[in-house]
């Protein structure tokens, strides 16, 4: 700890607490359960998986705060995230899911589709696309983390591919784009949460 | 004659660095434990306690002793005498250092 006064250097060290909810990559995997279970309800249709996805969004987290105090606090302590209450965000998030949907008309428009519904639900992939690199947008701002960027890119880009390929047909090409960004975010969540169990281990109690 | 220089003095309480970097992570969090604390700042056990005893005693932080289970968690929370004092407190040393430059 230097004796010298520096403002960014105590900024760093707020965020590095901020983002310590971030490092365990649980996160991802919570995204990773509700994006696949929603993919799997959305592709097989409503009904069990319907209701599996359900339960996830609505108990998931729970799990995470549970998985959390039995093997994350025992290693680098317990911790309640500030809760981000700021204006700023929420104009954010509503101004990124609107965007998606005006994004979703321009290329509907532009393509000479407007009349065809067909190529509205061809350009459906573009709305999760955008909405989910919205939320991870917004884990990177708090976190600072890179790989939420990539996730971020990845969806917005999978989102754009989903309708680049999709023949409009059925909305299964959002099911294919949901399951597209959940396979990595599982892959990465797990990845990163055997890093941090390997580099972490149970420190003495108190 | 007047002083040229405004006088400089901070909070020695919070000019500390180990107090201030216990400061501004509890700044940055709801609140968090002692080992939470520890892992940020990596001090001792000792000098952690000792530090958070004297913020205590001037109510910058609270402290609340918990069981979790079959253990005892001691959690953290940053008052908001704490967080005024902090914030005066860079304030003060943001406006010495500009002075300076």
């Amino acid at each position: 700890m230097s004796d010298k006064f520096d403002d960014g250097a105590l900024d760093e060290m707020g965020l590095r607490a901020r983002a310590a909810g971030y490092r365990d990559g649980l996160l991802e995997l919570f995204a990773a359960g509700v994006l696949g279970s929603l993919a799997v309800s959305w592709l097989v249709g409503p009904g069990s998986a319907g209701i599996l996805a359900a339960m996830w969004v609505l108990y998931g987290w729970k799990l995470v705060d549970r998985i959390r105090e039995r093997i994350i606090y025992p290693r680098i302590g317990y911790y309640k995230e500030r809760a981000d209450d700021s204006k700023d965000s929420t104009r954010g998030m509503l101004a990124f899911i609107a965007g998606s949907f005006a994004l979703m008309a321009l290329v509907v428009i532009v393509t000479g589709g407007a009349t065809d519904a067909a190529e509205w639900r061809r350009a459906a992939p573009l709305v999760s696309g955008v909405t989910i690199a919205a939320g991870f947008r917004y884990a990177a701002v708090r976190s600072k983390m890179a790989r939420h960027n990539a996730i971020a890119a990845w969806s917005a880009v999978s989102g754009g591919l989903a309708w680049w390929v999709g023949t409009g047909e059925s909305y299964s090409y959002v099911g294919w784009h949901l399951l597209g960004v959940a396979i990595p975010l599982a892959i990465v969540g797990a990845w990163t949460l055997t890093n941090f169990l390997q580099h972490h281990p149970v420190a003495d109690g108190e | 004659m007047s002083d040229p220089l405004p006088r400089i003095e901070p909070d020695r309480l919070v000019h500390e660095p180990a107090r201030l970097a216990i400061l501004v992570i509890l700044s940055a969090v709801e609140e968090a434990d002692f080992l939470f604390l520890l892992e940020q700042t990596g001090m001792t056990k000792g000098n952690l306690s000792s530090h958070t005893a004297r913020l205590e005693a001037a109510r910058y932080i609270e402290i609340e002793k918990t069981i979790v289970g079959k253990t005892t968690r001691t959690v953290y929370r940053l008052t908001d005498a704490g967080a005024h004092a902090l914030a005066l407190y860079r304030d003060h040393m943001t406006g010495v250092l500009e002075l300076l430059n």
